[in-house]
């Protein structure tokens, strides 16, 4: 809806805006390229997807929308077990790869589909030696996305956040919104491959995903912290939950006035990140800041101010070009509790290089204990392409996101920012391993879960 | 395998030129960066997802092979948005040329994509439906101002025309967006 005060510019801007907003992100189709540069021309028709792609008739559009409805409808079943589905070829590693593998978590949840807002329409519960997808998952009904995930770490046990999205009219202008949000938890069974999901007792409000700003399952499974921005107790400021999954506790830590707890994006990156003895790293983020602090959940709840610690700080003018600037959405407490685990950058200028790493720093003094997988770059480092997603307990062994080291593909753009194409690998001090299939995507939305 | 010590330092320069597998890899990077932009930018445009992407697509292979003859690879960007806007160009010329023919009005090559009208407002449909009514040029520059936000030296740059030509396009494109609305209006 356009309101009738509106000069065309405002028309323009609006329509051309909502035009764009139905292309998601992360929905464009495989590049199919031509055989070689000097290869033939192609028709567009034989480019979609390898295979002839024909328009539908106008007139047949809404009888295909109600078909795919129809067929929506009949296989929306709640949980879908697919043994070796046909057509997915899991990926066999390199032998001298499997004995790295092994230290991983046997098992993650890659988030697929598209829904109305970029969010998966279900999750595939996949072998971390070969990317093999053992099992789907979709949201119960009423729920038709799965938005975040959060995985314990153990490759057993992860929650997902389910919710259905409607489109309302807000101020005159179509919008999506959720109306209804559930936690479940997911556990897989090993030995039948069969995924156990399980509805949380924990109340979420219909708009969950303005202020739910990112949560996390403990190591042990059995603890859910959420963060939500602003409080929900003191309507200003940061708080934190901790649910216990088993008894249905709760405590509540707020700071009335304290930075967000979130990285631009509610959803976007982990915020907050577990150790075995409960304590709770936590992210908090400005335009021009960040900070990570360190909260003991074993208390009783109260103040997140007084009862968290300040471990490292990212703040100050000309912040980018200090050594070691956090660069990765995630930031990782080490199921020790000893390490936190992030991405950074250092820059010069003069020439323009950026000297990329996975940096250690220790809980007690905030010092840097380690640095991994270093390298150069020319040009400015890009977003969503160096992050990490899983850590040992030690820190020894990493999940990242990251460049394949040995191949030439990386580009600078003529704005002086680099592009290469990210994979997920494991990365320790000695090596770096593709993690075969392994879905590839710079939306930190959209990362596995181990 | 490689270890991680043996990643300083190397390949981080552009492709090289001559190697089809570097060109490959450029031209998919680039694509995985930015074919959402440019899809939406087609379908702002055409108003058609499925044609959109066919634009792109397009676009992105005829950037491969001419990746040899690019003096600047830095301006591969430039080149691929310079592409999509003139597939959209044929593109809606083709569907009139079929309307000619007696196949279906340009308008109704809105009605193309269903799904996508059904994701708009009927105000915002109207208003696009209008955009796609105007000169090719008009139609370029509103776009490129409103949408895009360039400003006018860079909308210059993308369609090769002056600044000044720029500007008067752009003024006299939204009125005629104007009146297209208020006539769909009555």
């Amino acid at each position: 809806m356009i309101s009738p005060g509106m000069s065309t510019e405002e028309r323009l801007r609006a329509a051309t805006r909502a035009a764009a907003d139905t292309v998601p992100p992360g929905s464009a189709p495989p590049l199919r390229l031509p055989a070689g540069p000097e290869g033939r021309r192609f028709s567009r028709a034989r480019f979609q997807g390898g295979r002839l792609r024909r328009r539908r008739p106008a007139a047949l559009t809404p009888l295909a929308a109600a078909a795919a409805v129809i067929v929506v409808l009949a296989v929306a079943v709640a949980v879908a077990v697919a043994h070796g589905q046909p057509g997915h070829r899991a990926a066999a590693p390199p032998r001298h790869h499997e004995s790295l593998l092994a230290q991983l978590p046997p098992y993650y949840v890659a988030q697929a589909g598209d829904g109305p807002l970029g969010d998966a329409t279900h999750v595939q519960v996949r072998a971390t030696p070969t990317g093999k997808v053992l099992a789907t998952v979709r949201p119960p009904r009423p729920y038709t996305v799965f938005s975040q995930v959060s995985a314990a770490g153990d490759g057993h046990e992860f929650v997902l956040l389910a919710s259905r999205w409607e489109k309302r009219l807000r101020s005159g202008y179509e919008d999506w919104f959720t109306t209804a949000n559930k936690f479940f938890l997911l556990r897989f069974d090993p030995h039948t491959h069969v995924p156990l999901l399980t509805a949380l007792p924990i109340p979420l409000p219909p708009n969950v995903l303005g202020t739910e700003t990112g949560f996390a399952l403990s190591p042990s499974g059995l603890k859910l912290a959420v963060a939500w921005y602003p409080s929900r107790r003191s309507r200003t400021g940061a708080e934190i939950q901790v649910f216990n999954l088993v008894t249905g506790a709760v405590k509540t830590w707020t700071w009335p006035g304290g930075r967000p707890i979130v990285i631009r994006i509610p959803g976007a990156g982990q915020v907050l990140s577990w150790a075995e003895d409960g304590t709770l790293a936590f992210q908090q983020r400005t335009e021009s800041s960040a900070q990570v602090r360190l909260l003991d959940t074993n208390g009783p709840g109260g103040s997140l101010q007084a009862d968290s610690r300040l471990v490292l700080d990212w703040t100050g003018t000309d912040l980018q070009y200090r050594p070691n600037n956090l660069i990765s959405f995630n930031v990782l407490l080490t199921p020790s509790g000893s390490r936190i685990v992030c991405a950074t950058a250092t820059i010069t200028k003069d020439p323009l290089t950026s000297v990329m790493s996975f940096t250690e720093y220790s809980t007690r003094t905030g010092r840097v204990v380690r640095q991994l997988g270093t390298w150069t770059l020319h040009g400015l480092w890009p977003e969503g392409n160096q992050d990490v997603l899983w850590t040992n307990a030690s820190g020894s062994t990493l999940i990242v996101v990251d460049r394949q080291p040995g191949l030439r593909h990386v580009t600078v753009s003529g704005g002086d920012t680099a592009f290469w194409h990210p994979v997920i690998s494991v990365l320790t001090p000695e090596k770096f391993a593709p993690i075969p299939g392994a879905p590839s995507t710079r939306s930190p939305q959209r990362w596995p879960a181990w | 395998m490689g270890t991680r010590a043996s990643r300083t330092g190397s390949g981080a320069g552009p492709p090289d030129d001559e190697a089809p597998a570097d060109a490959a890899r450029a031209v998919t990077v680039l694509y995985e960066t930015h074919a959402v932009g440019l899809i939406r930018l087609a379908v702002v445009m055409l108003g058609d997802r499925a044609a959109a992407e066919d634009v792109v697509q397009e676009a992105f292979c005829g950037l491969y092979r001419r990746w040899g003859q690019l003096a600047d690879p830095g301006k591969a960007l430039s080149y691929v948005r310079a592409a999509t806007l003139n597939g959209c160009r044929s593109d809606l010329r083709q569907r009139i040329r079929a309307q000619r023919r007696g196949g279906p009005a340009p308008d109704a090559a809105d009605a193309a994509s269903a799904e996508q009208a059904a994701l708009l407002g009927e105000e915002h449909q109207q208003v696009l439906s209008a955009l796609r009514r105007l000169p090719d040029r008009q139609r370029e520059a509103l776009v490129l101002r409103f949408y895009l936000d360039q400003t006018e030296p860079e909308i210059a740059a993308s369609m090769g025309i002056s600044p000044g030509t720029v500007k008067s396009t752009t003024s006299r494109g939204l009125a005629a967006l104007g009146r297209l609305i208020q006539e769909a209006g009555q």
